[in-house]
């Protein structure tokens, strides 16, 4: 009884991992260099390094183009429920920020992001039925109005049947309605 | 016409396997009907009445009512806490009053190479015949119930599902290991995410006993989640 239960727990603690995450844990992979090199349009060529945590998180992007010059440079950071991605240029200083809080079933239940370049604002918010299924999506401008709505509808399959947008006086400006057939 | 016959070969496959160990002592029926609220995601009540009929299915062997609230921790792991009420026919045909109570750990997993979704349930159980104040009281009676489940999604609507399950007595004077062992073989139907059914085929065997029993149930179940 005892072997079986102690079987289950190592199996669990494995399977709480992603795959991704599980991957590079196993192998203790913590840097990966990535190089795209595109023959015809070679200013479309970048090598993008990539670092992870000892969890396996990605902690850090940086995107250079072939000749060297900085394109992205993105650091993240975990909370419980939050990421936070902060982009930086060449000098060290940020340039956007992004957020992303999710759920205790690993949904995005808001983001926020912000350039400081730009000096924009904007963020949305999620909501899930108890089946899961995401219900309405609130696009927010920089004074946290609401400038966009949309909704989606179910079947009872849990198939999406129908999207609506509306605007910031809930007047619809976009809908699709989905049809299944067997 | 490939998936009408994926799921005849399924059910065959399943039915064979169970009858295994096929000498009939007494055969019978189970009906069971399900209903469930969900509270949000992760939590859930549920509420079934099941039945079960023997002697050839001629006559009520017992009857009990699971009222149960159940938690799912992640994607790998859920609780279940159970109050059961049974009543259980004599062949005076009387009924003796007996109640249950259980904790049940869920752990699931997938073998996504061969898409099978496998659950292991370590069922704690607490039960006793009649109540305290009377005179024909019995128990309590502690039992550890392990069952491996096998499940082969066919597609939205069909699944099958084949498992075992070990009863192992806490407190038993015959301090045997193991003194039953449930094979059950199912193919279920899911209409929508309100409503679905299902056919089993379950046989349990007695282990340990001079003379161990061997019955067959054929199952059909009904559930509704809102």
């Amino acid at each position: 009884m005892k072997f079986k239960l102690l079987l289950i727990l190592l199996l669990f603690a494995q399977l709480t991992l992603s795959a991704q995450q599980r991957t590079y844990k196993q192998h203790g992979i913590r840097k990966v260099e990535t190089t795209i090199t595109n023959p015809r349009k070679p200013d479309r060529s970048f090598v993008l390094k990539q670092t992870f945590d000892k969890k396996g998180n990605l902690i850090e992007e940086i995107k250079t183009e072939g000749n060297g010059e900085l394109v992205d440079h993105v650091t993240y950071t975990y909370e419980k429920y939050k990421k936070t991605a902060t982009e930086k240029d060449n000098a060290g200083n940020i340039i956007s920020k992004e957020i992303t809080i999710k759920n205790k079933d690993g949904k995005t239940i808001e983001t926020s992001s912000e350039n400081f370049l730009k000096h924009s604002k904007e963020g949305r918010k999620y909501t899930y039925d108890k089946w899961g299924k995401l219900t309405v999506e609130l696009w927010l401008n920089d004074k946290n109005k609401i400038e966009r709505t949309k909704k989606y509808m179910y079947n009872a399959e849990g198939m999406l049947i129908q999207q609506v947008s509306l605007d910031d006086k809930n007047v619809i400006i976009f809908q699709k309605d989905i049809r299944y057939e067997n | 016409m490939r998936i009408k016959l994926r799921l005849i070969l399924s059910l065959v496959f399943c039915v064979i396997v169970s009858s295994l160990f096929a000498q009939k002592k007494d055969a019978g029926i189970s009906t069971n009907l399900g209903v469930s609220y969900k509270i949000n995601t992760r939590n859930n009540i549920d509420f079934s009445q099941m039945s079960y009929f023997n002697n050839n299915a001629s006559q009520l062997w017992f009857t009990f009512s699971d009222l149960s609230f159940n938690h799912k921790t992640n994607d790998h792991f859920s609780s279940e806490f159970h109050l059961r009420w049974v009543a259980h026919q004599l062949p005076n045909e009387s009924f003796q009053q007996r109640q249950m109570g259980y904790y049940t750990a869920v752990f699931q997993f997938k073998i996504i190479p061969i898409g099978l979704n496998v659950d292991i349930k370590s069922r704690w159980q607490y039960s006793a015949i009649e109540n305290h104040w009377n005179d024909s009281f019995k128990g309590p009676y502690f039992y550890h119930r392990f069952r491996i489940n096998v499940e082969k999604p066919i597609n939205y609507h069909f699944k099958a599902s084949f498992n075992t399950e070990f009863f192992e007595p806490i407190n038993r004077p015959t301090h045997a290991f193991v003194d039953q062992i449930r094979y059950t073989a199912s193919l279920s139907y899911r209409k929508n995410k309100y409503w679905s059914f299902a056919l089993s085929h379950q046989t349990m065997q007695q282990i340990g006993s001079k003379n161990p029993y061997l019955y067959t149930f054929v199952g059909l179940a009904t559930h509704y989640t809102f």
